[in-house]
């Protein structure tokens, strides 16, 4: 099995086996554009060491996912926040570490993954109050009272939804 | 690193995940949020609307929607249902939180529903469904239809839709992209009128579903034919039409579609007029089809469709109406079509159902084994999907064809069963027992109808574990025939292989396989794991994809 090496933010080279690396649509389109396996470390310049080691670890697990549906409809509300047991276990970090996981998913075009990093977010969100959901993500409250309370009046039909 | 830091495009797809009352908490904990979330939260707009329409009295629901005023809250809005029924609800004194108590007589209906669509900005909406059993005025929704030209998908049902409209203002509703009709309960002229314009300003529909008000008056007859040469124009994929007379084009278009639905479509009794209705071809390809006739048409449908399709459909769906009661005479022990129309598939053939059904329900009882044409279709065909009828109080299998059995596992072989993924019971009382309670909260609160349908399930497949040779494949077993959107139940099933204990002297056991059930799930909680089912409303059969809406 070939492999090829990846060069974090911060300079470090990591080995990894092309199948593996490829769950990344960006390094998948990469290694054709180039057409042969690189002698060379893929500069990946948004993402850090420990971020990298994270992501790889989450693309080793799921090498062998069948890939996800292309045509899949960007527009409709995916309302299911179901994650698979090892990917909870997987998604279990500090706040910091799971958004640059949500980050280099996007940015290496990893979208199962980018998917789940968004579904963990919302499970935080599920069933909290603003003021609770501020708190957890330390969102700075930019409304006037009154301001609030007229969105809370106008959304109070999808209150119980 | 914090959230809010994080690029919009993620999180509006953290917010795609959210329900609705989290998207509505989480839009009110700062301005940026709020831009994200109002969009999402008014992108799929729902009403509801009960009444009872006699009475001119109603409710209409949420009225903290209704009162929204901020229009650029609708700014992004794409679809939107009115959806209800006659409902004791709709005059109930009690519970009128977030309603709007409605007085026909004293004040028009329509007037809350215009002032709160004229919110929406023309051209925006991609899907509009209107399914109230409540007279609501023409003037509504083609006001709304001219307003909206770029709807994709429009379900309208005319029941109870008041005042004829004018030709000229139909004449402004312009549909060009729409892909997919479907209009119910057709009966007024102007109803008719509505519908030839849809279908010469539509480019290209995928899929018709029409069907006519019992009563569609025989004077607007002649306006209602050239319809159907503009219907075989578009080539849709599905055509489903119901209540009204068989036309040459209809017959033409099993050529045509994929996927066929005539319910109750008639053919005058008038013997000169048999040579019309021939279908023109002698060969037909569908892949999905389904048939609900009354006996004196069985065999017209079985000389003109069924004798004629090529091997390779997929689905059939037949049932026979029996306009009587049970008579001895009638009573049939063999399925109601030729069994050589279901093995001519066999190598294609995954769901069947096939009813006999009496205008009353189906309570004949008559103690017997499994009926041999139905062990035959199984011997021949590989089906993943089967539809048959249970009485739910008797405990008793009433026909899907006429002939009957005791639902004891010592009479009754249902070993055959053990090969399909998805097997389907339906109730067989169809007018009252045979909703389960929406709430799947209810099914722990004792209620008879979740006890019977759990107990059902249960004993339907303690008769198959008992019975199959190998390890039954059954996943889920669907229970129910409902409305758009409750009455059906879904089990998922496991199984497990056992042995007997073999006792000294005794012969050896056979295995046996005990299954488990799961609590009850609706229908949509599978979607995500992309499960669909067929859908039993009433006597229509419909795939899940038509009730659900569609993603615009």
């Amino acid at each position: 099995m070939s492999q090829i090496t990846l060069l974090s933010s911060d300079n470090v080279e990591m080995k990894v086996d092309k199948e593996v690396a490829e769950r990344s649509i960006l390094i998948k389109n990469m290694l054709e554009d180039v057409g042969e396996t690189p002698d060379q470390a893929i500069p990946i310049p948004n993402v850090n060491e420990g971020v990298l080691r994270k992501v790889i670890e989450w693309c080793e697990h799921h090498r062998n996912d069948p890939p996800p549906p292309a045509d899949e409809d960007s527009d409709s509300r995916k309302k299911s926040t179901d994650i698979e047991e090892w990917d909870q276990k997987f998604m279990q970090v500090d706040q910091e570490m799971l958004f640059e996981i949500i980050l280099a998913a996007n940015y290496l075009d990893i979208k199962p993954l980018l998917d789940v990093g968004c579904k963990t977010v919302a499970n935080m969100i599920k069933g909290k109050s603003p003021e609770e959901i501020r708190k957890t993500f330390n969102i700075q409250n930019d409304f006037t009272p009154e301001e609030e309370d007229q969105i809370r009046r106008e959304n109070e039909w999808a209150e119980d939804r | 690193m914090s959230l809010t830091c994080m690029p919009v495009e993620i999180l509006i797809q953290i917010a795609s995940s959210l329900r609705l009352s989290d998207l509505a908490s989480l839009s009110r904990c700062s301005r940026k949020f709020k831009s994200i979330c109002i969009p999402l939260l008014y992108r799929h707009v729902e009403l509801r609307l009960y009444g009872q329409q006699r009475r001119l009295i109603g409710k209409i629901f949420p009225l903290t929607l209704l009162n929204v005023e901020s229009s650029d809250y609708f700014a992004e809005t794409r679809s939107l249902q009115i959806i209800g029924c006659d409902h004791h609800f709709g005059i109930d004194k009690e519970d009128d939180r977030d309603t709007l108590v409605l007085n026909g007589r004293q004040k028009p209906i329509v007037v809350p529903l215009l002032r709160f669509v004229e919110r929406i900005p023309s051209g925006k909406l991609r899907n509009f469904e209107l399914k109230a059993d409540f007279p609501i005025a023409g003037e509504f929704f083609i006001g709304l239809l001219t307003a909206q030209p770029n709807l994709v998908n429009l379900y309208l049902s005319f029941k109870n839709t008041t005042q004829e409209v004018t030709a000229e203002s139909i004449s402004k509703v312009n549909l060009p992209n729409l892909k997919r009709l479907t209009l119910a309960e057709i009966y007024k002229q102007s109803d008719v009128w509505l519908l030839n314009r849809i279908l010469k300003s539509a480019s290209k529909l995928v899929f018709i579903d029409l069907s006519w008000h019992l009563h569609y008056p025989d004077v607007n007859r002649s306006s209602h034919q050239g319809a159907f040469t503009q219907i075989l124009q578009h080539r849709p994929r599905t055509l489903k039409i119901a209540n009204i007379e068989m036309t040459p084009q209809l017959l033409e278009a099993t050529a045509i579609v994929e996927e066929l639905h005539l319910r109750e479509v008639t053919v005058p009794r008038d013997q000169d007029l048999e040579y019309i209705y021939t279908n023109p071809h002698s060969s037909i390809s569908l892949k999905k089809l389904l048939i609900t006739t009354i006996p004196d048409l069985r065999e017209f449908y079985q000389q003109q469709i069924l004798d004629k399709l090529a091997p390779g459909l997929e689905e059939l769906h037949v049932t026979i109406n029996h306009m009587d009661r049970d008579g001895e005479a009638e009573v049939r022990d063999n399925i109601p079509i030729p069994l050589e129309n279901i093995t001519r598939h066999s190598e294609t053939l995954k769901y069947l159902s096939l009813f006999e059904k009496t205008s009353e329900g189906n309570l004949f009882i008559d103690g017997g084994p499994v009926c041999q044409d139905e062990i035959d279709v199984f011997r021949h065909c590989r089906l993943d999907e089967f539809a048959t009828a249970v009485n739910f109080y008797c405990q008793l299998r009433t026909p899907a064809y006429w002939k009957t059995f005791e639902m004891s596992p010592a009479d009754v072989n249902y070993g055959h069963f053990a090969c399909l993924t998805k097997l389907y019971i339906i109730p067989d009382m169809i007018s009252l027992n045979t909703q389960i309670e929406n709430d799947q909260d209810e099914f722990w609160e004792l209620n008879p109808r979740n006890i019977f349908s759990y107990q059902m399930s249960s004993t339907v497949l303690t008769n198959i574990g008992l019975y199959a040779e190998t390890m039954p494949r059954l996943k889920f077993l669907v229970v129910g025939m409902g409305n758009a959107y409750c009455g059906q139940k879904v089990y998922m099933v496991s199984w497990e292989k056992h042995v007997p204990p073999y006792r000294k002297g005794g012969k050896e056991k056979k295995a046996r396989y005990l299954h488990t059930l799961s609590p009850p799930y609706e229908i949509e909680d599978f979607r995500e794991q992309g499960v669909a089912f067929k859908c039993f409303e009433g006597t229509k059969f419909t795939s899940e994809e038509d009730r659900k809406s569609v993603s615009l």
